[in-house]
């Protein structure tokens, strides 16, 4: 369909509200965050001095900083497992009868709550002496840990309560991808001697592959930038055990206020993200195009 | 076709359910036992909490030492104190800020994501791919300058600066999903439309949107759920006036011990709507998701 000139410009008059807004409130702030980093912001001077790279220098050499990196990286470590659960669940809740439609609709849940409060919510569970999940493992004999007061077990506690949230999302891709699999492929397979495993191997896995590359571009990026459910769950603490790097920049800038050298974390943080997607978005484009050769 | 057309395939090759059997429907009894044991168990862990988290909501002060499930004596005091107290006054806040978010995001949306899907220029495809960018870089990079921004512009802890954070962060979810709607819509309609005598204004708003009248349900429906569930950039420009229910929860933390049944209650008042709306109008939520990769 052809468009004559006057019909373009009232198409790109609907686009340019909506840029304007991202611009201002997204683009823009992301651009003076950059400007920000090399200058010694404070409340009552402005931007103050060029600071040159003294920013990122202190805060690359500030422990604290590394520590919560190393947090986020943690995080990001563990999407596999999630990926791994969603997958064997979704097998199990494949298909169209209304129990299984039922148990989808509520395994669903966790991932649609606002992160803050599934944090808080394990806060209470996991409490020391009156969390439910101490009452569960003293009836039944087990050591029932100060979860979110000692460092190692915060550390699990968090890891934990980030995935309940979002191992629903794994599961709810894998039910799509799954579900939308050739049935005569899987048969055939079958009828050629195939166990259920080498089926699995051989037939499932690589065909759900761009599948498990969707959930890793939104989930490693997602995990990697973790925030609001550390900070309802324990915000950082105990020390600094469960601070994340989005955490740490948080404080560093809106309560100590210095917002300058935050704004530099955040840059490293962002550096980070782009390479964390640079490679998941090139396995992704690989496994498409293998996908789309066979 | 461009760039444009690849993007929403970039992130994820259609992967449509056809409605056809498992591959589970298939196999031994002896298998159907562990997908109950493992479903069932996934599904206490799931449930579980989320009911434990509302009991907490209707135990008495005395009950939260007691690592009881059930609370010993029933009460709505938890309730009463939130709606006396500051509660009610967050909690129109969060409705003010999500309803304005919808509106916004919405009408702004789905007008871009039109222009976006019928505009012929190589621009276009840059455009679509910074939008998509948005969703994925760290927003902690965005919240210091949008912080210092509301500071000078003297909109720091007003619904006026919530709501532009907000319709900012829903706007590329609008406009991604939205596209793939439009993008399924036949071409011959417009044509037709257009031999007609109808101008592009008259054929986005008499023949495209009412095809697309559930997408914008759906686009209402995620959209509020994003502003309602918003923390980080609520957070950072807020105070005592303009703060939501998610900022609320977080301030119990300081003061813990004292307001565990508070913390409670918030929670579940954040959390019973959206429970609602997952239960009654889950369609298309997915699309909306994953930025319209997955069509269930």
């Amino acid at each position: 369909m052809t468009y004559e000139r006057r019909d373009t410009l009232v198409l790109v008059a609907l686009i340019v509200p909506a840029v304007a807004w991202l611009v201002f409130a997204q683009g823009y702030p992301l651009l003076y965050s950059l400007v920000l980093s090399f200058f010694n912001w404070s409340p009552g001077t402005g931007l103050g001095d060029f600071a040159g790279l003294s920013n990122f220098a202190s805060i690359l050499g500030d422990e604290r900083f590394q520590g919560a990196l190393k947090l986020s990286v943690l995080f990001l470590a563990k999407v596999p497992i999630e990926l791994a659960i969603g997958f064997a669940l979704a097998l199990f809740i494949l298909g169209q009868t209304a129990w299984r439609r039922g148990v989808r609709t509520l395994l669903l849940l966790p991932m649609l709550i606002a992160p803050i409060a599934v944090g808080s919510m394990w806060r209470l569970l996991l409490s020391s002496d009156s969390g439910l999940v101490n009452a569960l493992l003293g009836t039944v004999g087990l050591p029932t840990p100060n979860w979110i007061g000692e460092q190692t077990t915060a550390v699990v506690a968090a890891l934990w309560a980030d995935s309940w949230e979002w191992i629903p999302f794994s599961i709810i891709i894998y039910v799509a991808a799954l579900s939308g699999l050739d049935q005569t492929l899987l048969a055939s397979a079958e009828v050629d001697g195939a166990s259920q495993w080498q089926v699995l191997r051989y037939v499932i896995f690589p065909m759900t592959l761009p599948a498990t590359l969707l959930i890793l571009v939104f989930r490693s990026i997602d995990a990697f930038i973790t925030i609001d459910i550390v900070y309802s769950l324990t915000f950082g603490g105990p020390g600094f055990a469960t601070e994340t790097g989005s955490l740490y920049i948080f404080k560093q800038g809106l309560r100590y206020f210095d917002i300058s050298q935050a704004a530099a974390g955040s840059w490293v943080m962002l550096g980070m993200a782009l390479v964390i997607a640079t490679i998941v978005l090139k396995l992704k484009g690989q496994a498409d195009r293998a996908v789309a050769r066979n | 076709m461009g760039l444009r057309s690849t993007v929403a395939k970039k992130i994820g090759a259609s992967l449509q359910s056809k409605g056809v059997k498992a591959p589970s429907a298939r196999s031994k009894p002896g298998q159907a036992v562990v997908a109950f044991i493992v479903v069932g168990v996934w599904l206490l862990v799931t449930v579980v909490p989320l009911l434990a988290l509302l009991l907490n909501s209707f135990k008495p002060p005395s009950d939260f030492y007691s690592g009881q499930f059930f609370p010993t004596d029933w009460t709505l005091q938890n309730y009463k104190q939130a709606f006396n107290g500051e509660v009610l006054g967050v909690l129109a806040n969060s409705l003010i800020v999500a309803g304005s978010t919808v509106f916004f995001s919405v009408v702004l949306g789905t007008m871009a994501a039109y222009g976006l899907s019928r505009v012929r220029y190589a621009w276009v495809g840059v455009v679509v791919y910074l939008i998509l960018a948005i969703r994925f870089y760290p927003k902690i990079t965005v919240i210091l300058p949008y912080y210092v921004m509301m500071r000078s512009l003297g909109l720091l802890d007003t619904l006026v600066a919530m709501v532009i954070a907000h319709v900012s962060i829903t706007l590329p979810f609008v406009v991604l999903v939205m596209m793939t709607f439009f993008a399924e819509i036949p071409r011959s309609l417009e044509e037709a439309a257009a031999i007609d005598g109808a101008s592009v204004v008259e054929r986005f708003r008499y023949v495209v949107l009412p095809l697309v009248r559930p997408a914008l349900v759906t686009s209402a429906i995620l959209t509020a759920m994003v502003s309602w569930n918003e923390f980080l950039m609520a957070v950072s420009v807020s105070g005592e006036n303009a703060r939501t229910l998610p900022v609320l929860v977080s301030s119990f933390i300081t003061d813990k011990g004292i307001r565990l049944g508070q913390m409670a209650t918030v929670s579940v008042i954040i959390i019973v709507p959206i429970a609602l709306f997952t239960l009654i109008g889950q369609r298309h939520l997915i699309r909306g998701l994953t930025l319209g990769a997955v069509k269930e």
